[in-house]
């Protein structure tokens, strides 16, 4: 060894010594460096494996439960309408289509039904959610068989008691589906014009049930400009309301919007490179696109869900703040200078290759501000689970609506489109190896709000034209290494058409 | 020496990072050691190195030796370290320093290199870089001139400076 290096081959003799030479770390630095690490994709150990299952477990669930419920209403309603119209088949008489008209003015009974505005209300949705299945009825009077539905009639059912002595004798709904076409599509609780009693001495000797008998009302839409005569009858059409049928709706929406950016600013990454988050130049106009349904689950609340897509593209400006320090050597006068970039599409590793103008001396605290303009082409699919609050007398209903949205990138991409040294002494250079630019393995799916309110007006039993202003935003993200994110928020103006099955 | 799979490293599969450390992490601490002051500021070198190894893996082409690249992020991770904590001693003071009292001899039955290792950290951290950069790492005189910023002359003298202190250092400690 000494001859080694009284020979003077020194630079020799330590590259032998350290050629193959290795040194253990002490034991807890894997954990230190997994630490810094960002979180990446875990899908391949058991625990990956279990939390991809429970989110997607609990994402079924809310759905299963979802579609659980709304089956379980649309059970419970047919169970209800099946059981009135089997009481309503069983307490009609034999004679049944040639019972005698009466004409009979309501009595107090049915002056309180149709005084009882939540009864009626509820006797009109049961009608409603019957006219599918009593269409299929066979034991149901048809058209051509069907008594008048002008006139008042008893229903007597033979060997019964008399009415007076069943309270609570259901109001057999009669079938619109009896009607002709044009006939009523709504009815209004104080259109039960009259319903069929007994005579003090009919009472005494036939049992009877009482039928609510209702005037068709027009389908017809009024004509925009109708003569003087008609204005007060167009009045009471747009008071009255227009009910659904199955409550099921769908519709097409078009939500134009401003959004408008706000972000926490982060701190420089301890032992890593800067951070930065981009503010967009400007306000940016998106257009969403909706197809929306909905399910009526109470005469004045909805549940709306549907699918939006929206494509937005963001520009922003950043100016990162370097030291030469901070660059790696490159070769010759090349460094290149990390950082991150945190924009509204998630974190964006960035290297930028600069390269020093002249030789002079330079020190490692020499400042060296780069100008970046990025452009983000982001596309996004939306879906909201909103609930809707529909009120107001008659055709005209104000529209309140609340809940979250479910985002989802289609496409996320960052481009760098300027890059301006602000010392004179560096440039960055031109060509490929430039910059890189490598979007961190960022969420896709991340959730929002959605509020808004304004009016909807239905034209006909079907058609609903909306107009809703509205407010929709994000909630607070942040990207893989937990930094946090530019959210955005959005005032827009929501409108569109429902069709009302 | 089996290779790592970079895909999964790429795509931040936990394993497969692991795998990518057991492989490279005891040359490359030997790396930080010849570099740093203590085994301390090793250790935090060879964090460091290696969540840029991760984060710039991406930029491996695949052409090349992949030890080679990485070898290289660690020696500009050390370099920065270096001017990070003795920034003085690495841009002016290097023309300043003369070879000062010989420390303490070695002892033992360790490995050559250990011993070396620990002479080198008796270097002053100037004199360790230029050693370190011209000698195990094969960098010319010009590029150690301009990866840290000091003229050609400079890094000559330096080197020779260095040379010489620790051919003191080791003789010292092999003739004790």
């Amino acid at each position: 060894m000494e001859k080694d290096i009284h020979k003077d081959h020194l630079d020799d003799y330590v590259r032998k010594s350290f050629g193959e030479y290795e040194e253990s770390p002490s034991s807890g630095m894997w954990d230190r460096i997994e630490s810094e690490l960002p979180a990446g994709d875990q899908e391949k150990t058991p625990i990956g494996y279990w939390r991809v299952f429970r989110f997607r477990w609990r994402m079924a669930a809310a759905i299963l439960l979802l579609i659980s419920g709304l089956v379980a209403e649309h059970l419970y309603y047919e169970h209800k309408l099946r059981t009135l119209s089997t009481q309503t088949v069983q307490n009609r008489p034999s004679g049944f289509n040639e019972m005698p008209e009466r004409v009979e003015t309501a009595t107090s009974e049915s002056a309180r039904i149709a005084g009882d505005s939540s009864h009626s209300a509820e006797t009109i949705g049961k009608m409603d959610k019957t006219a599918d299945a009593r269409r299929e009825s066979t034991v149901l009077p048809q058209p051509d068989n069907a008594p008048s539905l002008s006139a008042p009639q008893v229903v007597q059912a033979p060997g019964k008691e008399p009415a007076t002595s069943i309270p609570d004798a259901p109001v057999a709904a009669v079938a619109p589906e009896v009607l002709p076409e044009t006939a009523a599509v709504a009815v209004l609780p104080n259109q039960v014009s009259e319903m069929a009693v007994p005579t003090s001495a009919e009472t005494a000797t036939k049992p009877f049930v009482p039928i609510a008998v209702f005037e068709p009302v027009s389908r017809s839409v009024q004509p925009l400009f109708a003569p003087l005569p008609t204005i007060a009858s167009d009045i009471r059409a747009i008071i009255r309301p227009v009910k659904s049928a199955s409550g099921w709706y769908v519709g097409l929406h078009a939500t134009p919007r401003i959004t408008f950016d706000y972000s926490r600013m982060p701190g420089r990454m301890q032992g890593g490179r800067p951070s930065y988050v981009s503010r967009q130049k400007q306000a940016v106009f998106v257009t969403d696109y909706w197809l929306r349904a909905g399910k009526t689950i109470h005469p004045h609340l909805s549940l709306e869900s549907g699918i939006g897509y929206s494509a937005m593209t963001r520009s922003a400006a950043l100016t990162p703040q370097f030291r030469f320090g901070d660059g790696i050597h490159g070769g010759g006068h090349l460094r290149r200078f990390h950082y991150d970039l945190n924009t509204y599409g998630g974190a964006t590793d960035i290297t930028l290759a600069m390269e020093r103008v002249d030789s002079d001396p330079i020190s490692d605290d020499e400042p060296l501000s780069v100008q970046i303009t990025t452009t983000e082409q982001v596309q996004l699919l939306r879906v909201p689970l909103l609930a809707a609050l529909r009120f107001g007398p008659g055709r005209l209903k104000g529209v309140v609506k609340g809940g979250l949205v479910a985002h989802f990138f289609l496409k996320n991409e960052l481009e760098i489109e300027t890059r301006a040294s602000q010392n004179s002494r560096f440039q960055p250079i031109q060509g490929s190896g430039a910059y890189t630019v490598q979007r961190e393995k960022n969420r896709r799916l991340f959730p929002g709000y959605w509020l808004s309110g304004g009016l909807e007006f239905r034209l006909s039993r079907h058609i609903g034209l909306a107009a809703e202003s509205s407010f929709s935003g994000d909630f607070a993200r942040t990207n893989p290494n937990g930094r946090p994110l530019p959210a955005q928020y959005s005032l827009g103006l929501n409108v569109g058409a429902n069709y009302y099955f | 020496m089996n290779q790592p799979d970079l895909q999964a490293c790429l795509r931040g599969e936990r394993l497969a990072q692991k795998q990518f450390f057991e492989t490279f992490k005891g040359k490359m601490f030997a790396l930080c050691l010849r570099y740093a002051n203590s085994r301390e500021d090793a250790e935090d070198i060879l964090q460091e190195g290696f969540v840029k190894v991760f984060r710039d893996l991406h930029q491996y082409s695949g052409e090349g030796n992949l030890e080679g690249w990485v070898r290289k992020i660690f020696v500009n991770t050390a370099l920065q370290f270096l001017q990070k904590h003795k920034k003085d001693l690495l841009t002016t003071g290097l023309d300043g320093l003369e070879i000062a009292e010989v420390p303490e001899p070695f002892f033992g039955d360790e490995p050559p290199a250990k011993n070396m290792v620990r002479i080198l950290q008796q270097l002053p951290p100037g004199f360790r870089t230029v050693f370190n950069l011209h000698i195990l790492e094969g960098y010319s005189h010009p590029e150690i001139a301009e990866i840290l910023n000091i003229s050609v002359g400079t890094s000559k003298s330096q080197l020779m400076r260095a040379r010489a202190y620790f051919k003191k250092l080791l003789e010292n400690s092999l003739t004790t």
